[in-house]
């Protein structure tokens, strides 16, 4: 496996469940569209999620691999630490101005 | 009643055994040799099937209990926050869970021939592998919250 394409498609696919996420509670046609693929919009989003990485890793599986396993491991934390705080600040929000 | 409490059971004990499983990948690469980074690689192994039986449960949970039989309930009592604010962020956070699992079982099998000389590499995972022990464990918290929540609702309307 690339240790770099692994970390780039932990990025993309953090940042795309953030983006389904909030979009989903903005957007009621965005919310209808992943309810008519899966039936439910957190199954619909948990089904693109895993072929989201899939696809991520087939798109950087040529990047060169860089090697700093540490450096991208802290990015990780960064995003998730980032992203978790989108999540959870969105919805604090939305409940407080609701 | 018994099949939300056999979904929510499979679900918390599979996410306990994942993290416990992460917790044993960080503990063998600390002081790595070669039987320890075989272990590493057989935990990872477990640790990410775990995590997707955990998915799985819940998310099976989620779509056919939750949604009908306990959220209702929860937003109309005491705590609707419970649901309103921490379900709705553990359902999405919970779902960075499985991808940082398959990570570090991907970079495991990457590395596990350099780990002994690359210690860069081996903290990576280490720092992943604890990473995904506080994510699942604090996921377990906001379960407690939510079911809190429920138990808040039902005491308003019982006691």
């Amino acid at each position: 496996m690339n240790s770099t394409a692994l970390f780039r498609s932990a990025y993309a696919t953090i940042w795309l469940i953030v983006g389904m996420t909030l979009l989903t509670e903005v957007s009621p046609p965005f919310k209808a569209l992943l309810i008519q693929l899966a039936g439910q919009h957190w199954v619909a989003k948990s089904i693109i999620t895993a072929i989201a990485f899939v696809v991520f890793y087939f798109l950087f599986r040529k990047s060169r691999e860089s090697g700093k396993v540490f450096g991208g491991a802290l990015m990780v934390l960064l995003n998730v630490v980032l992203g978790g705080s989108a999540i959870f600040g969105f919805f604090v929000w939305h409940f407080l101005t609701k | 009643m018994g099949v939300m409490h056999a979904l929510i059971g499979l679900h918390a004990a599979l996410g306990e055994a994942g993290a416990l499983a992460f917790l044993w990948v960080l503990i063998e690469l600390l002081n790595p040799s070669a039987s320890s980074l075989r272990r590493a690689h057989i935990a990872a192994t477990l640790g990410v099937l775990f995590i997707l039986g955990s998915w799985f449960f819940g998310g099976f949970y989620y779509v056919t209990e939750y949604g009908t039989l306990v959220k209702p309930v929860i937003k109309s009592g005491p705590l609707p926050w419970a649901h309103e604010i921490i379900t709705e962020t553990k359902e999405h956070i919970f779902l960075f869970v499985p991808l940082l699992a398959v990570l570090v079982r991907g970079l495991i099998g990457r590395y596990k021939n350099e780990f002994m000389q690359n210690r860069g590499a081996r903290m990576g995972v280490v720092l992943l592998s604890g990473l995904i022990v506080l994510m699942v464990f604090t996921i377990a918290g906001m379960g407690f919250i939510i079911s809190s929540g429920f138990r808040a609702a039902l005491e308003a309307t019982v006691l």
